[in-house]
C-alpha cells in the first residue's frame, strides 16, 4: 500500500465519503432481559413477549407509508455476562417470539458495541463525547469533566470534611437547561480497573450498560460509520442450518435472524421495554445528546428521508420513541 | 453574523520533516474519521475537526455586554511535515432567546455560538481583536494551542528542532459587508500577535478560516526566516560556525513559501493587496537572497582558505 492510498486527496472538503446504509422506516425494539434471566425462566419471557405484542403492533401502525419498512430487534446483554449458550438462547428467543406474535428480525450482541468488526465502536463513540461547558466556560481551559462521567448540569462543589468544619455550606447540584428547578443526572460512561496481568499492572476498561445502549440506539438509527463505512453489518444466521458458535464472542455484532427482514437500520426507532429499565434509557438519552455526530451522515439521513417524502429530525433523540410497559 | 479565530503557528518538535504517512497518522485526533492530505502544490495535512463547548462573555468595542453559548471547532495542520498549526474558530449567530438552551439545540450545529447581546457584528468584532489576552471572554487561542501540545507530545516525535523559531498567533474577525471585494486590515502587536479584520461577501465567510491560515503560515515563515538571519549574524560576531543553519533553512523553509496556494480563488484578492502592500513576497525574496548571499560568501571563505592551505604545502 502506497502513502497515497491511506490518504485521501481532496481539498474540496473536510469530509469523508459517507456510504449509506438501507433504512427502514421503523426499527422495534421488542423487550429486554439480562442474560442471567434468559436461560432458566421461559414462563418469564413469554410473559413479556406476551404484553408487549399489542404495543409492538401499534407501533407498526404509526408508520404511514405505502409499503412499510418495519424491522424488529432484540438485544443480548453478553458484555458483563457470557457464559451461556448462544444456540440455546437464540432458538429460545425466536421460538417463544414467534409463539407469542412477536416475530424478531435482529438479534443484537451488547459486547458488539464496544468492538464490532474490529472496530473499536466504543472508544470511537467516547470520542465524540461533547460535555455540557458551564456558565463561564470559555475555552482556556481543557473540558472539567470527570473521566468516565457525563452530566446534564454542575456537581455540588466537594466538601472536604476539614472545609466542612469551617461550616461551608453545602451547595445543590445544578442542571443547566432546567425549568425552575433541576433534574441533575451524572452517568458513569465507564471505569478503569488495574489488573495484574503476568506480573504488569494493566488498566482495563469497562463501559457502561447505558454507554453501550447508546451505541445501539445509535446502530438502529445508522449513525455509526468507520472511516466513512458502516459498522456492524447484519449478517444472516439461519437456525437448524447454520452451526451456532459455543461462545457469544463468535457471533457477528448483528445477526439476521428473518431472511425476509426489512433493514436494521431505520429512520425511527422504538424501544418496548419493562419499566425497570426507564433509568437506563434515561441515561441513554442524555448521552445521546452530548455526541457529535459526524455531520455528514446526519445529512445523509435527512436527505434520504426527504426524497422519500418524510421530514426526519436532524437530533437522533428526536428520532427515539419508548414504551415503558408494566412488569420487570 | 460573523466568524472568529484563532491560528497558532509553530515549528513541528522533530529534527527531520515527517513523511505523510506519520503524519496522517499524529494527525489522527478524532477515530474513524480520515486526516485530510495533499501532496500539491505542497505537502498539506489536516486533521478531523474537534469540537469544544463554551458559555461565556464576549468582547464589544461599544461595552456592550454580549454573552456567546455553543460549540467552537478547532483543527490542526501540518505543511511540508514540519509548519504545525492550531486553527480554532466560531460562527457567531445572534441568539433568538434570551437564555441559554437545552444542549442538544447546540450540539445539533457544531461550530455555531449564539449571541445573547445587542451589540453589532463590527462591535464584536472589533471587541475581539483588541482582547488579545482574554480572561473571561472567549479565549480561542487556548483552545488552537491545546490542540499544538497534544500534537507535540506525540510519542512518534523526537522532540529535537533543527531551527530556532518563535510560535505565531494570527487573531481573527471575519463579517460581511457592503465593500466591492473582501478586504483585508492586517495589524502587528509586537513581534508574536498579528490581527486580521477581514471584511468579505456573506458567501465568503466560510472561506475565511482557510484564508487566514495560509496567512499564517506564511507570516510563520517570514518570521523564522528573520530569525535565521539575526541567529547567523549573531554566531558570526562570536566567530562561530554557520554553514549548518543556513542549509537547514534553504533545505526546509524555502520551498515552503507559496502563497494563497490554499486560498479560494475569490479571495485570492485579498493575498494580492498583501504582496502590493506590506509586499510579502518581496520582503521573502529580500531575506532569501541575504541566506543565499551568506552561503555564497562562506562558500568562497572556505575556497579560499583551502587555497591557501594548499599554497603552504
Amino acid at each position: 500500500m502506497t502513502a497515497l492510498e491511506v490518504v485521501a486527496y481532496s481539498e474540496a472538503s473536510n469530509q469523508d465519503n459517507v456510504r449509506g446504509v438501507p433504512l427502514s422506516h421503523l426499527s422495534i425494539e421488542v423487550g429486554h432481559f439480562y442474560m442471567e434471566d434468559l436461560p432458566s425462566n421461559e414462563e418469564r419471557i413469554r410473559r413479556q413477549f406476551q404484553r408487549l405484542a399489542p404495543w409492538a403492533t401499534a407501533a407498526k401502525k404509526t408508520v404511514t407509508a405505502d409499503r412499510p419498512r418495519v424491522s424488529t430487534c432484540f438485544l443480548v446483554d453478553d458484555y458483563f455476562y457470557n457464559s451461556t449458550n448462544p444456540n440455546e438462547i437464540l432458538r429460545k428467543l425466536v421460538a417463544i417470539g414467534d409463539e407469542c406474535g412477536v416475530s424478531i428480525d435482529y438479534i443484537a450482541r451488547e459486547a458488539g458495541c464496544c468492538v464490532a468488526d474490529g472496530v473499536p465502536l466504543a472508544e470511537l463513540v467516547a470520542a465524540r463525547l461533547l460535555a455540557e461547558p458551564a456558565p463561564g466556560t470559555n475555552g482556556s481551559r481543557p473540558p472539567t469533566d470527570q473521566s468516565g462521567w457525563l452530566c446534564n448540569g454542575e456537581r455540588s462543589p466537594e466538601t472536604s470534611t476539614d472545609q466542612a468544619m469551617h461550616s461551608r455550606l453545602w451547595e445543590p447540584p445544578q442542571e443547566f437547561g432546567k425549568r425552575n428547578h433541576s433534574i441533575f443526572l451524572d452517568i458513569e460512561l465507564w471505569k478503569d480497573v488495574e489488573e495484574r496481568v503476568g506480573g504488569e499492572t494493566v488498566s482495563q476498561r469497562t463501559w457502561s450498560c447505558p454507554f453501550l445502549a447508546s451505541i445501539w440506539h445509535l446502530l438502529r438509527l445508522g449513525m455509526l460509520r468507520h472511516f466513512g463505512e458502516p459498522i456492524a453489518h447484519p449478517q444472516q444466521i439461519t437456525l437448524g442450518i447454520d452451526d451456532i458458535p459455543e461462545t457469544w464472542n463468535e457471533l457477528p455484532a448483528v445477526m439476521q435472524m428473518n431472511p425476509r427482514a426489512a433493514p436494521f437500520s431505520a429512520y425511527r426507532s422504538v424501544s418496548i421495554l419493562p419499566q425497570r429499565y426507564l433509568p437506563i434509557e434515561n441515561a441513554i438519552k442524555l448521552i445521546l445528546s452530548h455526541l457529535s455526530l459526524d455531520e455528514p451522515v446526519i445529512g445523509q439521513v435527512v436527505e434520504r428521508g426527504a426524497s422519500e417524502g418524510l421530514e426526519i429530525p436532524r437530533k437522533v433523540i428526536d428520532r427515539i420513541s419508548h414504551v415503558f410497559i408494566e412488569g420487570s | 453574523m460573523l466568524v472568529l479565530g484563532e491560528v497558532r503557528t509553530c515549528l513541528l518538535h522533530n529534527t527531520a520533516p515527517l513523511p505523510t504517512p506519520l503524519v496522517a497518522q499524529i494527525l489522527g485526533t478524532l477515530p474513524g474519521r480520515r486526516v485530510l492530505c495533499a501532496e500539491r502544490p505542497i505537502a498539506h495535512a489536516m486533521s478531523p475537526e474537534l469540537v469544544t463547548g463554551i458559555d461565556c462573555k464576549l468582547a464589544t468595542s461599544s461595552r456592550v455586554r454580549a454573552r456567546g453559548i455553543g460549540t467552537v471547532t478547532s483543527r490542526a495542520m501540518i505543511t511540508s511535515g514540519l509548519v504545525l498549526q492550531g486553527s480554532a474558530s466560531a460562527y457567531l449567530r445572534r441568539a433568538t432567546g434570551p437564555s441559554r438552551q437545552a444542549w442538544s439545540h447546540y450540539v445539533d450545529q457544531l461550530g455555531v455560538v449564539e449571541v445573547i447581546s445587542r451589540a453589532d457584528a463590527a462591535e464584536l468584532a472589533e471587541g475581539y481583536l483588541a482582547d488579545s489576552t482574554p480572561v473571561s471572554t472567549i479565549d480561542l487561542g487556548s483552545v488552537s494551542e491545546r490542540l499544538i501540545s497534544d500534537i507535540q507530545g506525540h510519542v512518534q516525535l523526537d522532540h529535537v528542532t533543527s531551527v530556532r523559531a518563535r510560535p505565531t498567533w494570527v487573531r481573527w474577525a471575519a463579517r460581511v459587508g457592503d465593500h466591492d471585494g473582501p478586504v483585508a486590515r492586517v495589524r502587528s502587536e509586537g513581534d508574536v500577535v498579528r490581527a486580521i479584520e477581514l471584511i468579505v461577501d456573506e458567501s465568503q465567510l466560510g472561506l475565511a478560516a482557510r484564508f487566514c491560515e495560509d496567512f499564517a503560515l506564511h507570516d510563520w515563515l517570514l518570521t523564522t526566516l528573520a530569525q535565521v538571519i539575526e541567529q547567523t549574524n549573531r554566531l558570526k560576531a562570536l566567530g562561530q560556525q554557520t554553514i549548518d543553519i543556513l542549509t537547514t533553512a534553504v533545505e526546509r523553509l524555502f520551498h515552503v513559501w507559496m502563497p494563497g496556494a490554499q486560498v479560494d480563488p475569490a479571495l485570492s484578492p485579498l493575498w494580492d493587496a498583501l504582496e502590493q502592500r506590506p509586499g510579502f513576497s518581496r520582503q521573502w525574496n529580500t531575506q532569501v537572497a541575504r541566506i543565499r548571499d551568506h552561503i555564497a560568501l562562506q562558500t568562497l571563505q572556505a575556497v579560499e582558505q583551502t587555497r591557501r592551505g594548499s599554497a603552504d604545502w
